[in-house]
């Protein structure tokens, strides 16, 4: 059977039988490829280590009629501390879900493939983990062509600077000599567009570096997620796994006060 | 067309429902109890029938059991010292045969994942730190599997142990296989192999 190389992500995987798994991988040369991989499970297993999700690995896959086989792996990097602490292990899996919900077999998106690795690599050593996911967030809805513009008014045109108005249905902020009134959109400040600016062209590795006042978190927060409410169809489980973490967390400290 | 007889085809469809087997595997299985001898198809019914009642969850460990308590928790002979948590019956039950375990273990009945939307409300852990505290054992051992989801479990349970005051948190030593040779580990396994390496 043919076989073919590639570097690759993964992004999940489920049971299938006993010792085998149904793998989910995002490729740098063919996009995302669902494979099946067997012996998984057992010790000395040469694959198992390659399917657990987050990990970048060298492949090789046997074409096959349904789904293609993983014969070999080497992994390049287990993102360790990721499996180490909850928060990093809850944003890691975000950027999983998210990745595996927008891109299609056979299609490969580089920029976003390099993104991935780049936000996973910073996920295991940063402080603000928020702004990872809105930086890839971001970078993912550029490569589909659908991230808000933050350079001009979609209107008019015009370069934005201070308040401005965003409706996410738009693609963007609209000024305010195109609208005195917001006219239903969310007003949002000079320096929210800024942040919105750095995390789209900081490298991940230098994200920490945007301190925001928590109001102007807040705003990016809410333009983030309106763009993404609107392009991504589907609610992140990881994001709604956090506040269960949160949750529970919240109740066993107030517990012990 | 021809059809099997009804109550053939009902057991079939049974079979079916189970996990791992599809419609070819469900069939071989109800010929191969047909060609049986009755007495042994009726003792295997006779089993099933009294499996969801006869079996409960043990009140303390969440392990299968006969009653309240399981036969571990029963055992007086028991190191109840130890508490070792597991995710799952297997895994308990994959420890007692290794023969070297004496203490008591705690069932989770999963591992937090993000990705399947499995919360800590959504395993026994309220329960754990609830019976930690009643039992006040010398040590726990956080023994999920070396997987992603089983690392993350281990440490969040280590930071609400920690917060419930137990001081004596340990974790299987992670590394390298029996048998297996340095230069063909992956990073993953390599970089935990040091991170747990002890003096000697
Ligand atoms: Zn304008
Ligand atoms: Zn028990």
């Amino acid at each position: 059977m043919p076989t073919y190389n590639a570097t690759g992500i993964t992004l999940g995987a489920h049971k299938y039988g006993d010792a085998a798994r149904v793998v989910t991988f995002f490729t740098r040369e063919r996009g995302k490829v669902e494979a099946t991989a067997r012996g998984i499970g057992k010790p000395g297993s040469k694959l198992a280590a390659a399917v657990e999700p987050f990990t970048l690995s060298r492949l090789q896959f046997a074409e096959g009629r349904d789904l293609d086989r993983l014969t070999q792996a080497e992994v390049l990097q287990g993102y360790v501390p990721l499996r180490q602490d909850m928060r990093r292990y809850a944003y890691g899996a975000a950027l999983l879900e998210l990745t595996a919900l927008t891109t299609e077999p056979g299609q490969a998106v580089p920029d976003l493939f390099e993104a991935l690795v780049a936000a996973l690599a910073a996920l295991a050593g940063a402080t603000d983990l928020e702004l990872i996911f809105w930086a890839y967030t971001l970078r993912l809805l550029q490569t589909q062509g659908n991230a808000p513009e933050i350079e001009h008014c979609v209107h008019c045109g015009a370069r934005i600077t201070g308040q401005v108005w965003h409706l996410a249905v738009e693609g963007g902020f609209v000024c305010r000599d195109c609208s005195p009134q917001s006219n239903g959109r969310a007003q949002v400040s000079g320096a929210a567009v800024g942040a919105l600016r750095g995390l789209v062209t900081l490298p991940f590795d230098r994200l920490d570096r945007l301190s925001l006042s928590q109001g102007v978190r807040r705003e990016v927060g809410r333009v983030i997620r309106a763009h993404l409410s609107y392009h991504v169809s589907g609610e992140l489980r990881s994001l709604a796994f956090l506040d269960k973490v949160s949750r529970a967390k919240g109740r066993s400290d107030a517990d012990l006060s | 067309m021809l059809r099997y007889p009804r109550p053939l085809q009902r057991v079939i469809e049974e079979l079916e429902r189970l996990p791992g087997i599809g419609p070819k595997s469900a069939q071989r299985l109800a010929f191969a109890l047909l060609k049986r001898n009755p007495a042994d198809v009726r003792a295997l019914g006779e089993a099933l029938v009294a499996l969801p009642e006869a079996v409960t969850r043990c009140q303390e460990c969440f392990n299968y059991a006969e009653g309240e308590l399981c036969a571990v928790c029963a055992d007086p002979g028991r190191d109840r010292r130890l508490l070792c948590v597991v995710a799952e019956p297997a895994d308990a039950m994959a420890i007692e045969r290794a023969n070297d375990y004496r203490g008591l273990y705690h069932i989770l009945g999963g591992l937090l994942s993000p990705l399947d939307g499995i919360g800590p409300d959504d395993l026994t852990i309220a329960q754990l730190v609830d019976r930690v505290s009643r039992l006040q054992p010398a040590e726990v051992i956080l023994a999920t599997s070396p997987s992603v989801e089983g690392d993350a479990t281990a440490e969040y349970l280590r930071q609400v142990l920690a917060a419930a005051g137990i001081s004596n948190i340990t974790r299987p030593a992670l590394g390298l296989p029996v048998g297996a040779e340095l230069d063909y580990a992956d990073q993953v396994t390599l970089v935990r192999a040091l991170q747990g390496r002890r003096a000697m």
